[in-house]
C-alpha cells in the first residue's frame, strides 16, 4: 500500500504531468469511439441522453457554482433551446444545425434580459426571479399551443444524419445522435474551462468571494455577471436542442421545475465549481431514475429514484461538501501529490512590475538591461538560479 | 500637483449626515493618516474616494480627474486601490491567484478573448510571474498556493496589500491595516508601508487607530469628527491641537 509519505509528487507542467493529461484525454477519447461498438444502441442512446443532461448540469455549474448565482429556471433554458429546435425544424423547415445557433443566440438573449433584474438582488432573490422564469415557460408552451403543440406536445423532431458510411447502418441515427451529444458535452465543456482560467475567470470568482472587493478591484460586475449568465443559459439551450433532436417528442411537462431541481442536484452531487465534477452529476441524475426503474420493475415496487436522491444529496451535504470531485481529489491526493510550479521571477520584477501600467511583452527583448527582470519561464528550479543573482 | 484632491463631499443617508462638506489634500508621494473617535466617517470617505458610495455633493479628484466621472469598476484603472477593514480577499483562491485578481485592471482577457483563448495563456503567465514577484517583496511567497482562507488574519493583511499593490496604484488607501496585528507587526507593517512609498512611488492614505503607527509614519494627518474635518497637519502639530483632544477625551466637566 502506498502510503501519504510516499505519495508520487508530479510538478506542474512537467513531461509526466503533461503526459498523463494527454494519457487521459486520449482514453477519454477513446472511450468515445468504442462505445458505438461495445453498448447496444439502447444503451447508447442513454448514454447520449446523459451527456445532454450533463451538459446542461455544466452550464448550471458556470452560473452557479463558479458564478455563485442559484439559478432555478435553467430547465426552462433547457427547454427554450428544444422548443426552439422542435418549431423551427418542424414548422419551418429550418436546418437543425442552424436551429442550434439560432437558439443559442436566443437562450444566450434571453438569459442577459433575465440577468438584468437578478443583478440589482442578492441571494434568494435571485433564485426567485429565475424560479418565475422556470414556472412561466411551460405554462407559455401551453399557451402558444399553434406554435408549440401544447401539452399534447411536439412530435417528430429530428436530425438526419449526414451521408456517411458510419451512419449508414441501421442504428445510423443513434449514432448520429450519440456523437452530437458526446461533441455538445465536449463543447460545453471547453466553453466553461477557456473561460474560467484566466483573468476573466478570476473576476467571475471574485465576484462570488466578496463582490464589493472585486468591484473596487476593477471587475466590471454587471458585465461579467450578464455575460456569465448569458452564457450559462446558452449551454442549457443548446443541450435542450440536442435533447429534441435525440428525444424527438416535447411536451411542456418535460422541461418542468422538478428538471432544474435535477440539473442542481447533478451540480452538487458531482461538485460544484469543479471541471468535471458536473459531468459526473450529470450521468447520475440521468441514471439513477434508469437504474431505479430497472430495479423496481423487477421486484414490482415504486420507483425509488427520489428517495435515492434525497439520500445522497444529504450524504453529500453532511460529508462532502465537494461532491464526487472533492472525493476523487481526496482519493487522489492520498497517492499522487502535484507539486506547483513556481513562477520564476527576480527580486526586482516586484517594483519593475509595479511602475509599467501595462502588461507589455518585455520580457521578449533579447538585452535585458541592468535593472530589467529577464522573466526566464523556460521551467521549474531556475527560481533558485534568479535568487542567486 | 496634488494627487489626492477631496472638494466639500457631503454624504447623507436619509437624514443622517455621516461626511459633511469635508475637504483635504494628499500631495503626490505623502502618507496622509486619517484619525477620528468611531463613528467619525473616515472609512465612509473611503467608500466615497473608492466608489462604494456615492457621495451626495463634492468632487474627489485624482491628479485633477474626477472620480465620481467614472463607474466604481473603472477607478481601480485610474490608479486607486484599497484595503479594507474586514479583509477584501477572494477566500476560495490562493495567496497567488488573489493578487493575480488584483492585477485585473492591467489584463486584457475579457469574455470573447477568454473564450477563444486569444492570448489568455500568455497573459496569465505574466501576471504569475509579477504577482509571485510581489508576493516574495511582501514576504508571502512560500504561501502563494496556500487558499487564503486558511492562514492567520495578520498574514491576510498582508497578502490584501499585496493584492492591492498589484493594481499597481498612484494612490493607496489603507482601512486600519494595522486592525488585530500584534505589537511588533505593527512596526514592522509601518516600516514596511514607508518602503513601499519610496519604492513604488505611491500616495498613501490610512485610516488608522493605532496612534502610534499613524504618528510614526505620517507625513499629515488629517482628523474628523461627525463627519466633519476638525484638523490638519503634521503629527506633531495634531497631538497637540485641542480641537483633537476634546473629540477623543471630551470637553472638561
Amino acid at each position: 500500500m502506498t502510503s501519504a509519505k510516499q505519495r508520487l509528487v508530479i510538478v506542474e507542467g512537467s513531461a509526466l504531468h503533461l503526459g498523463l493529461r494527454i494519457a487521459g484525454a486520449l482514453a477519454i477519447i477513446a472511450t468515445a469511439f468504442a462505445l458505438p461498438y461495445v453498448l447496444e444502441p439502447f444503451r447508447l442512446s442513454q448514454i447520449a441522453g446523459a451527456c445532454v443532461y450533463a451538459m446542461a448540469v455544466v452550464g448550471l455549474n458556470l452560473l452557479a457554482g463558479f458564478g455563485g448565482q442559484i439559478s432555478l429556471g435553467h430547465a426552462a433554458f433547457f427547454g427554450l433551446g428544444a422548443y426552439t429546435t422542435g418549431v423551427l425544424t418542424t414548422g419551418y423547415g429550418v436546418d437543425p444545425a442552424l436551429s442550434f445557433l439560432v437558439g443559442i443566440v436566443v437562450c444566450f438573449a434571453v438569459g442577459v434580459i433575465v440577468a438584468f433584474p437578478a443583478l440589482r438582488l442578492r441571494g434568494i432573490y435571485v433564485a426567485l426571479v429565475t424560479l418565475a422564469v422556470g414556472l412561466i415557460f411551460p405554462t407559455l408552451v401551453i399557451r402558444f399551443a399553434d406554435l408549440t403543440g401544447g401539452s399534447t406536445g411536439l412530435f417528430g423532431v429530428t436530425y438526419q444524419p449526414p451521408d456517411l458510411a458510419y451512419f449508414s447502418g441501421f442504428n445510423g441515427r443513434v449514432y448520429w445522435n450519440y456523437w452530437l451529444a458526446v461533441a455538445g458535452l465536449a463543447l460545453a465543456c471547453l466553453v466553461v474551462r477557456n473561460l474560467m482560467n484566466g483573468r476573466f475567470g478570476r473576476s467571475v470568482i471574485a465576484l462570488r468571494d466578496n463582490e464589493t472587493a472585486a468591484v473596487i478591484m476593477g471587475v466590471n460586475r454587471t458585465g461579467t455577471r450578464v455575460v456569465v449568465f448569458g452564457t450559462s443559459a446558452s449551454i442549457a439551450g443548446l443541450a435542450g436542442s440536442l435533447f429534441a433532436v435525440s428525444s424527438g417528442l416535447l411536451t411542456p411537462l418535460s422541461f418542468s421545475l422538478l428538471l432544474t431541481l435535477y440539473f442542481l442536484a447533478g451540480m452538487i452531487i458531482g461538485g460544484a465549481s469543479s471541471f468535471w465534477g458536473p459531468v459526473l452529476g450529470g450521468f447520475l441524475i440521468y441514471f439513477v431514475p434508469v437504474w431505479s426503474a430497472e430495479l423496481s420493475s423487477i421486484n414490482g415496487s415504486q420507483n425509488l429514484a427520489g428517495v435515492v436522491f434525497g439520500v445522497i444529496i444529504i450524504l453529500i451535504t453532511f460529508f462532502l461538501r465537494s461532491g464526487l470531485a472533492g472525493l476523487v481529489r481526496t482519493l487522489l491526493g492520498l497517492v499522487v501529490r502535484v507539486e506547483p510550479r513556481m513562477p520564476v521571477a527576480v527580486p526586482s520584477a516586484a517594483r519593475a512590475s509595479l511602475s509599467e501600467p501595462r502588461l507589455t511583452e518585455r520580457h521578449h527583448l533579447s538585452a535585458p538591461a541592468d535593472d530589467r527582470p529577464e522573466l526566464d519561464r523556460s521551467g521549474v528550479g531556475s527560481t533558485d538560479a534568479a535568487r542567486n543573482h | 500637483m496634488a494627487v489626492l484632491d477631496v472638494r466639500e463631499v457631503t454624504l447623507r443617508f436619509g437624514g443622517i449626515t455621516a461626511l459633511e462638506s469635508l475637504s483635504f489634500r494628499a500631495e503626490s508621494g505623502e502618507i496622509c493618516g486619517l484619525i477620528g473617535p468611531n463613528g467619525a466617517g473616515k472609512t465612509s470617505l473611503f467608500n466615497c474616494i473608492s466608489r462604494v458610495y456615492q457621495p451626495t455633493s463634492g468632487e474627489v479628484l485624482l491628479d485633477g480627474r474626477n472620480l465620481l466621472d467614472s463607474p466604481a469598476h473603472q477607478v481601480a484603472r485610474l490608479g486607486v486601490a484599497r484595503t479594507f477593514q474586514n479583509l477584501g480577499l477572494f477566500p476560495t483562491m490562493t495567496f497567488l491567484e488573489n493578487t493575480m485578481a488584483g492585477a485585473h485592471p492591467h489584463g486584457r482577457a475579457g469574455f470573447l478573448r477568454s473564450l477563444l483563448r486569444l492570448g489568455v495563456a500568455r497573459e496569465d503567465r505574466e501576471m504569475r510571474a509579477q504577482a509571485f514577484a510581489l508576493l516574495e517583496r511582501l514576504g508571502l511567497a512560500e504561501l502563494a498556493f496556500e487558499k487564503a482562507a486558511d492562514q492567520p488574519y495578520g498574514t491576510l493583511k498582508r497578502l490584501e496589500l499585496a493584492r492591492a499593490l498589484a493594481g499597481s496604484p498612484k494612490l493607496l488607501m489603507l482601512d486600519e491595516p494595522a486592525g488585530g496585528l500584534t505589537h511588533g507587526e505593527v512596526h514592522e507593517l509601518g516600516e514596511l508601508i514607508r518602503e513601499l512609498r519610496d519604492e513604488l512611488g505611491l500616495t498613501v492614505v490610512l485610516v488608522e487607530h493605532h496612534m502610534g503607527m499613524v504618528m510614526g509614519i505620517s507625513d499629515k494627518v488629517v482628523a474628523m469628527s461627525f463627519g466633519k474635518l476638525i484638523a490638519e497637519g503634521t503629527p506633531a502639530e495634531i497631538q497637540v491641537h485641542p480641537e483633537v483632544v476634546t473629540a477623543y477625551l471630551g470637553t472638561p466637566a
